[in-house]
């Protein structure tokens, strides 16, 4: 029997590479690391969700927002942190010793403008429209064989994000609810696109994703965001899928009353995280998860029971190999005149340190590559500490 | 249909209707220059007015608030007002149904479709967003007609004075809640800034984030706008109208303030007004404008020499929006012929229904469509509004999404239309790998799905 996939890549003629024999991925070891990205964006404030009670200045320099609202619990992670108490699953992972969280770590820019201070983020480089291809996608290509983009990375929830962006494609997933359509005519649509360099690709790539889920959306989720890790769960543990996973989450840009709104957020994002750990239970131990924002808040409260835009904020690493119950920061402190510019917590750590030591010592990449090709800078260090030997 | 006409109708409008082509004539350009003139009537799809909707959303939360407390613990009245929620919620969502229905067959409609991309275009350069602004969700569209719409034969500053007086505008990026820590209402409650709404101002409505503007320029003019406000029965006597904007001096940061280096004098509401309308004429505001307009008609990276010219444009009227909006109609480069921009999904549906000459009727359908392909309108991800780029759009699951949908959207409606004229007409003389590929096609079902899932259909 004809499948769509065995169709479609009759009807069209550019070179295809079926699943993704490991590439680099699985070394002699037999190790075949898997990476999840998590874009939380709009800005997510890290002393809201890993605050520092221990600090003495805490209560001072938060004022209203010290309290992280009615009913809210705080977890204690050590003398000096908390954690938010809607994180229940990211608690459990931090207390299993398989979650580490990175704080008072930042981009390298300092602007607070959202949609820069992403492209940082994603890019990799200093300057924000340096690039229109984002680190991971650099980091990829650079791999042995790192042409099979398409099987190798995967954006779930519909569009590609630049740091998955490049001039070759990688695979995307959205939820669907739309009918599918009959084979026939679907591959003469096929055949009307291999002529266009850009779409043909791109829609090459799509129908062969299809198979690797297929069923998963038929079960409906109203959470976007679920629907996504479930998928990513789904596409990390197929024997020939993708091993690389973006998602992204938004709706973190607080400014006006925030404890309340970013509660929900916080449990929405901490079952998301739940969902991914059962899922992926059975290569817990070769994956890593890094959950990013583009950079914190205001460390006081603005005028409207929300905060502002600010620099240095919170990420987060989970994952069986991660060495986690830790909080790694060299903490600047929150006394007035540790702040930046007397507003926000002062970065120490650059949160690309985190992602170039995941490529390093998860994905197994090369230094001076990676240096060269996706940081452009050789003297970005690596974080100590976030990996078992 | 031939190449200019086809660009006309296509890049600079919404997809070719049977009509344009006709109007055109000889003479695309022309067609395209009588639409930037003064028009009789552009109205826009009729709303009520903005302030009566949030008016109506204000009244409505005091009444159930009023309401909650009479109830107190009597179960009876308790599953009264949970029906009566429910109601309120379930009109709330049949009124923005069918707003979204009404902006899409005006846009389908009009016969001005390069003035109707304008609107669209500005709409989203200063983009409101529905998520989690239940004070705005009936009065978005009403917004983008009162606010944008009726600046399109005027100058950017107005358009712009207008959109951050609109109440709106106001709630979106939260300056009714922001007061001057020192202003009397300040420093009785103890509440100040929220400068939100001066942030985006700069970075995304005016000079742009490479505007060289710094922290102090954003505090500076969240302050001068503090005070800018929308009417509630709180604010009456302040002379407020509910649901309208008003300037209340007691919540204004008292003071002068520097913003870009030059200094504006405490003047109540007009120091802000002065502040934005030397905003509007910036020439760091006319570059970022120009490169915005340019990667819309031109290309997603656009040639550096065209965006320079309409930037000059904008400099030499201050910012006078129909010679800009001719100056893009003067720019060799947007009418050259290669396929460049890639329709996003709401310019997508609306050149199909366009170009087959149907009407949609069916608002929750619409809205589903519109809402899978993540481009439902006055709900954009943040203030920035949706991104304008085949990067953003052309991903390969929202591509086969579209695919999918044309496939079988062209199959429903072949029977009602006659697809061999159709595709003649639509289908530009030189696609004629699709023109062969149409004859071939089993059905006219078939025939007009793969028409509007080819390639072709999704550039413009």
């Amino acid at each position: 029997m004809l499948t769509r996939r065995f169709l479609l890549k009759g009807a069209i003629t550019t070179t295809f590479v079926v699943g993704g024999q490991p590439l680099l991925a699985s070394d002699a070891q037999g190790r075949d690391p898997r990476l999840i990205f998590v874009i939380l964006r709009g800005g997510l404030d890290g002393l809201a969700a890993v605050p520092a009670p221990g600090d003495s200045a805490y209560h001072r320099a938060r004022g209203g927002l010290a309290s992280l609202g009615n009913n809210i619990d705080m977890f204690e992670l050590d003398d000096l942190f908390g954690l938010h108490g809607g994180l229940e699953e990211f608690h459990s992972l931090y207390q299993a010793g398989d979650l580490a969280v990175v704080h008072a770590v930042a981009p390298p820019y300092r602007a607070r403008s959202h949609f820069d201070a992403q492209d940082v983020l994603e890019s990799g480089l200093l300057d924000p429209s340096a690039s229109a291809t984002g680190w991971l996608y650099r980091a990829l290509q650079g791999e042995p064989g790192g042409g099979a983009l398409e099987s190798r990375a995967m954006a779930l929830g519909g569009a590609i994000p630049l740091v998955l962006r490049g001039t070759r494609s990688v695979g995307a997933w959205a939820p669907d609810r739309l009918p599918d359509a009959d084979a026939d005519t679907l591959a003469r649509v096929a055949r009307l696109y291999q002529d266009d360099a850009v779409l043909g690709p791109r829609l090459n790539a799509a129908f062969d994703t299809e198979d690797m889920v297929a069923g998963l959306a038929r079960r409906r989720s109203r959470d976007g965001l679920q629907q996504s890790a479930a998928a990513a769960a789904q596409f990390l543990t197929h024997v020939d899928g993708p091993r690389i996973a973006v998602m992204e989450s938004g709706g973190w840009d607080t400014h006006a009353n925030q404890p309340g709104q970013l509660n929900a957020r916080l449990q929405r994002l901490s079952r998301v995280i739940g969902t991914l750990r059962e899922s992926l239970d059975s290569v817990w131990d070769d994956t890593v998860i890094v959950l990013a924002t583009e950079f914190g808040r205001t460390v006081a409260m603005n005028g409207t029971r929300g905060s502002d835009h600010g620099v240095g904020g919170v990420a987060f690493v989970a994952g069986g190999g991660v060495r986690g119950g830790q909080v790694l920061a060299d903490w600047p402190g929150l006394a007035r005149d540790k702040l930046y510019e007397g507003r926000d917590l002062q970065p120490t750590t650059d949160v690309r340190s985190i992602f170039k030591s995941v490529l390093l010592l998860h994905l197994g990449q090369d230094e001076n590559a990676v240096d060269a090709l996706v940081f452009s800078d050789r003297r970005l260090p690596l974080l100590p500490g976030l990996f078992t030997a | 249909m031939r190449a200019q006409q086809y660009r006309a109708a296509n890049r600079f409008g919404l997809g070719a209707a049977a009509q344009d082509a006709q109007h055109m004539g000889g003479d695309p350009g022309g067609w395209l220059l009588d639409q930037v003139a003064p028009q009789k009537t552009d109205p826009g799809f009729n709303v009520p007015a903005s302030h009566q909707s949030i008016a109506e959303y204000t009244s409505a939360v005091a009444q159930r608030r009023a309401a909650q407390r009479d109830a107190g613990g009597d179960t009876d009245k308790i599953a009264h007002l949970e029906t009566a929620n429910r109601r309120f919620r379930r009109q709330v969502r049949g009124t923005t149904m069918a707003q979204t229905l009404g902006r899409f067959e005006y846009a389908v409609d009009t016969p001005t479709p390069f003035r109707e991309r304008l609107v669209h275009f500005w709409s989203n350069h200063f983009a409101v967003s529905r998520r989690g602004k239940p004070q705005i969700v009936g009065s978005c569209l009403a917004y983008e007609n009162e606010a944008i719409r009726t600046g399109m034969d005027g100058h950017f500053g107005e358009v712009l004075v207008r959109v951050v007086a609109h109440p709106v505008m106001l709630h979106y990026l939260d300056n009714v809640q922001s007061i001057g820590p020192d202003s009397r209402i300040g420093r009785r409650r103890k509440r100040g800034l929220n400068e939100n709404l001066a942030r985006e101002i700069l970075e995304l409505h005016t000079v742009g984030v490479h505007g060289g503007y710094s922290q102090d320029d954003v505090t500076a003019l969240a302050n001068m706008l503090t005070g800018w406000t929308v009417g509630n029965s709180r604010l009456q006597r302040f002379g407020a109208e509910p649901g309208k904007f008003v300037f209340v001096e007691p919540m204004h940061q008292p003071g002068r303030f520097r913003l870009l280096g030059k200094t504006y004098a405490a003047d109540g509401a007009q120091q802000a007004q002065r502040a934005l309308t030397d905003l509007a004429v910036h020439p760091a505001t006319a570059d970022f404008l120009a490169s915005k307009l340019a990667r819309h008609f031109i290309a997603d990276v656009p040639p550096a020499s065209a965006v320079k010219r309409i930037a000059k444009v904008f400099r030499k009227t201050d910012g006078h929006l129909p010679s800009v909006h001719v100056a893009l109609v003067k720019e060799r480069a947007a009418w050259q012929p290669d396929n460049v921009k890639f329709k996003s999904p709401y310019e997508y549906l609306v050149s199909v229904y366009r170009s087959l000459g149907v009407t949609e009727r069916r608002a929750p359908r619409l809205v589903q469509t519109l809402t899978t392909m993540n481009h439902l309108p006055f709900n954009a991800p943040s203030p920035q509004g949706w991104p304008d780029s085949v990067a953003h759009w052309g991903s390969p699951a929202a591509l086969k999404q579209r695919v999918e949908w044309a496939v079988a959207f062209g199959n429903a409606i072949a029977a009602r239309l006659p697809v061999r004229r159709l595709a003649e007409g639509l289908v530009p003389t030189e696609a004629t790998g699709l023109r062969s590929a149409l004859r071939g096609a089993e059905s006219p079902g078939q025939a007009l799905g793969m028409m509007l899932a080819s390639p072709t259909f999704q550039w413009r």
